[in-house]
C-alpha cells in the first residue's frame, strides 16, 4: 500500500470516486433510451477537443468540455430534425469527431506515450486542477441528477407522454446531453477516450442485473461505477498496467458476478 | 361542459392530407371511440388534440381553452400505443411508474386500487402481463386526476380475456368518476358494446354521431372500403 503515500495516486482515486459515480448515473439513463452510442461520440470529439487544446497551448480539460458541450447540442440538434435522424446523425459527429482528433494530434507531434495516456488513461495525468474541476463538475451532474431524476425518469420511460402531460421535454433532453458532455470530458483522463463508453455501459448491466427498481438500479450501477474505478486504479497501480483498460476489466468481472447472481435467483 | 372542441381543423405531412376541415365536440363525461382505416388521420388527431403536434388550420379548444395554451395537462391522461411506449427491461416498479409525474403516496395508493394493482405495487412493470401494464398506466394517468382520458389503441396485443377486462375496468372509470374517454380502435364489436358515440375518419370526418347511428347504417362497411364483418361478444362468453 506504500503508492498510497503518492500524492498523484491519492488524486488518481479521488478523481476515479467521483468518476466512478458520475460515469453510471449518465450512463443509466443513456443506455436506457438506447443512446449507449451518445457516450463514444462524444469521447471521441473529446479526442479533438484536447488536440485544439494542445495545439493552442490550452489545457487540455477544457478543449475537451467545450467540445463534448459543443458536439452535445449539434448530436441533439441533428436527432431530433428530420433529415438526419437518431444513429445517423450520432455517427455523423462520431466519425467526424475522430477524423478531426485524428489529424489535429498528427500535427502536434504528440509522442506515443501522451497519446497512449489520452486514448486508455494515465493515472499520472490527474493534475491538481484535474482534481478540483471533476469534483466541482462532477457534483454539479449528481445534484442536477439528484434534483430533475422525477423528470428525468419520465422521459427517460416514455418521451411522447411525457410531452402530453406538459413535461419541458427538449430542455430536459438538454440537460442530459449537457451533462453526458461534462461526463465524458471528466472522465476522459481517468479511462481514455476509447474505454468512457465502457464505464458508462458496463456497470449499468450490473444494476440492471441487481436493481429490483429504478432506485436500486441507479444505485447498484453507481457502486459497480465506483468498485470497478477504484479496484481498477488499485490493480493499474500496482501491475503497472493502463488505468482505463484496469477499470473496464474489473467491471466485466462485475458484470460476470451480477450475471451468475441473476442466473441463481431464476 | 364541452372536453374537446375540434374546429375547421386540416393537417397534412407534405402534401399529403390527413385531415380536411373537420369539426366536432366531445361533451365532458362522453366515451367516444375514434374509427378509421390505417392511414385515415386517427393518431394524428390524438396527438394534435394532446399538443404534440401543431395543427396546420383550425382550433382545438380543450375544457374551452385554446389547445396551445391549454395549461391544465394534468386533467389530461394519456396512454400510448404500449408497443412504442417503453423498453420492457426498464427497470421501474409499478409504483415508482404511477408516481413518476408526481403526487402524494395516497393519490398514488388510489390510483393502484381503481386499476386492482395494488398487490403489484412493488413489481417491476416489464414483469407484468400486458394487460397489467396497461392498467399501470392507466393509474399514472389517474395520479394527476384527469378529466379526459385519452387513450391509442389500448387494447392492440392483448388476448381477448384481458381486452375484455380493460374495457371493463375503463367503462368502470368512465361511470365512477364521470371521466371522459376518447380511445382510437380498430376492434368494432368492442366500440358497438362499450362506447357513446362514434367518430369516423377517412381523408375527413367520415361520421360523428351516435354508435347505433353508425353500426344501423352499416356506415363502417363503407368506411373500410369493403365489407367489414363485426360480431358483438357476449361479455358472459369471454368471463
Amino acid at each position: 500500500m506504500n503508492w498510497l503515500s503518492f500524492a498523484f495516486m491519492q488524486r488518481a482515486l479521488l478523481a476515479g470516486l467521483m468518476v466512478g459515480m458520475i460515469c453510471p448515473v449518465m450512463g443509466s439513463f443513456l443506455v436506457l433510451r438506447n443512446m449507449t452510442l451518445i457516450a463514444d461520440t462524444l469521447s471521441h470529439v473529446a479526442l479533438a477537443g484536447v488536440a485544439v487544446a494542445l495545439l493552442i497551448g490550452v489545457y487540455p480539460l477544457w478543449g475537451a468540455l467545450a467540445a463534448t458541450v459543443m458536439a452535445a447540442f449539434f448530436v441533439e440538434k441533428l436527432r431530433r430534425s428530420q433529415e438526419l435522424g437518431g444513429d445517423l446523425a450520432i455517427g455523423v459527429v462520431l466519425s467526424g469527431g475522430l477524423a478531426v482528433g485524428a489529424i489535429l494530434l498528427s500535427l502536434r507531434n504528440l509522442n506515443s506515450l501522451d497519446l497512449f495516456g489520452f486514448l486508455f488513461g494515465n493515472i499520472l495525468a490527474v493534475t491538481k486542477l484535474d482534481l478540483i474541476l471533476i469534483w466541482l463538475l462532477g457534483g454539479i451532474v449528481v445534484a442536477v441528477v439528484w434534483l430533475l431524476y422525477k423528470p428525468l425518469l419520465a422521459v427517460t420511460f416514455d418521451e411522447e407522454a411525457a410531452l402530453a402531460r406538459g413535461l419541458p421535454v427538449a430542455k430536459l433532453n438538454g440537460v442530459l446531453m449537457f451533462l453526458a458532455a461534462l461526463t465524458v470530458a471528466l472522465a476522459m483522463r481517468m479511462v481514455g477516450v476509447l474505454l468512457i463508453s465502457s464505464l458508462m455501459v458496463l456497470p449499468v448491466a450490473v444494476g440492471l442485473r441487481i436493481g429490483g427498481s429504478f432506485r436500486s438500479f441507479l444505485i447498484s450501477a453507481t457502486a459497480a461505477g465506483v468498485i470497478s474505478s477504484l479496484a481498477g486504479l488499485f490493480l493499474a497501480a500496482t501491475l503497472n498496467l493502463a488505468p482505463g483498460g484496469s477499470i473496464v476489466l474489473v467491471s466485466l468481472g462485475l458484470l460476470g458476478l451480477a450475471s451468475l447472481k441473476k442466473k441463481q435467483k431464476g | 361542459m364541452t372536453a374537446i372542441e375540434v374546429l375547421d381543423l386540416s393537417f397534412a405531412y407534405g402534401e399529403k392530407t390527413i385531415l380536411d376541415n373537420i369539426s366536432f365536440t366531445i361533451a365532458e363525461g362522453e366515451y367516444v371511440a375514434i374509427l378509421g382505416p390505417n392511414g385515415s388521420g386517427k393518431s394524428t388527431l390524438l396527438r394534435l388534440m394532446l399538443g404534440l403536434l401543431e395543427p396546420q388550420k383550425g382550433t382545438i379548444l380543450l375544457f374551452g381553452q385554446e389547445q396551445a395554451g391549454f395549461k391544465n395537462k394534468n386533467w389530461i391522461g394519456y396512454l400510448p400505443q404500449k408497443a412504442n411506449s417503453f423498453d420492457q427491461r426498464f427497470p421501474a416498479t409499478v409504483m415508482e411508474v404511477v408516481g413518476m409525474y408526481g403526487g402524494t403516496e395516497e393519490e398514488h395508493q388510489w390510483a393502484l386500487q381503481q386499476v386492482g394493482l395494488e398487490e403489484r405495487r412493488h413489481d417491476l412493470i416489464g414483469k407484468l402481463s400486458g394487460g397489467q401494464q396497461q392498467r399501470a398506466l392507466i393509474a399514472r394517468a389517474l395520479c394527476g386526476k384527469p378529466r379526459l382520458l385519452i387513450l391509442d389503441e389500448p387494447t392492440a396485443s392483448l388476448d381477448p380475456n384481458t381486452q375484455h377486462d380493460l374495457y371493463q375496468l375503463l367503462g368502470e372509470l368512465h361511470s365512477t368518476l364521470n371521466l371522459s374517454i376518447v380511445l382510437v380502435s380498430h376492434d368494432l364489436a368492442a366500440v358497438a358494446r362499450e362506447v357513446e358515440r362514434v367518430i369516423c375518419l377517412n381523408g375527413g370526418l367520415f361520421f360523428h354521431g351516435k354508435k347505433d347511428d353508425f353500426f344501423a347504417q352499416e356506415e363502417f362497411a363503407r368506411l373500410y372500403s369493403h365489407p367489414v364483418s363485426w360480431i358483438r361478444h357476449r361479455r358472459e362468453a369471454l368471463s
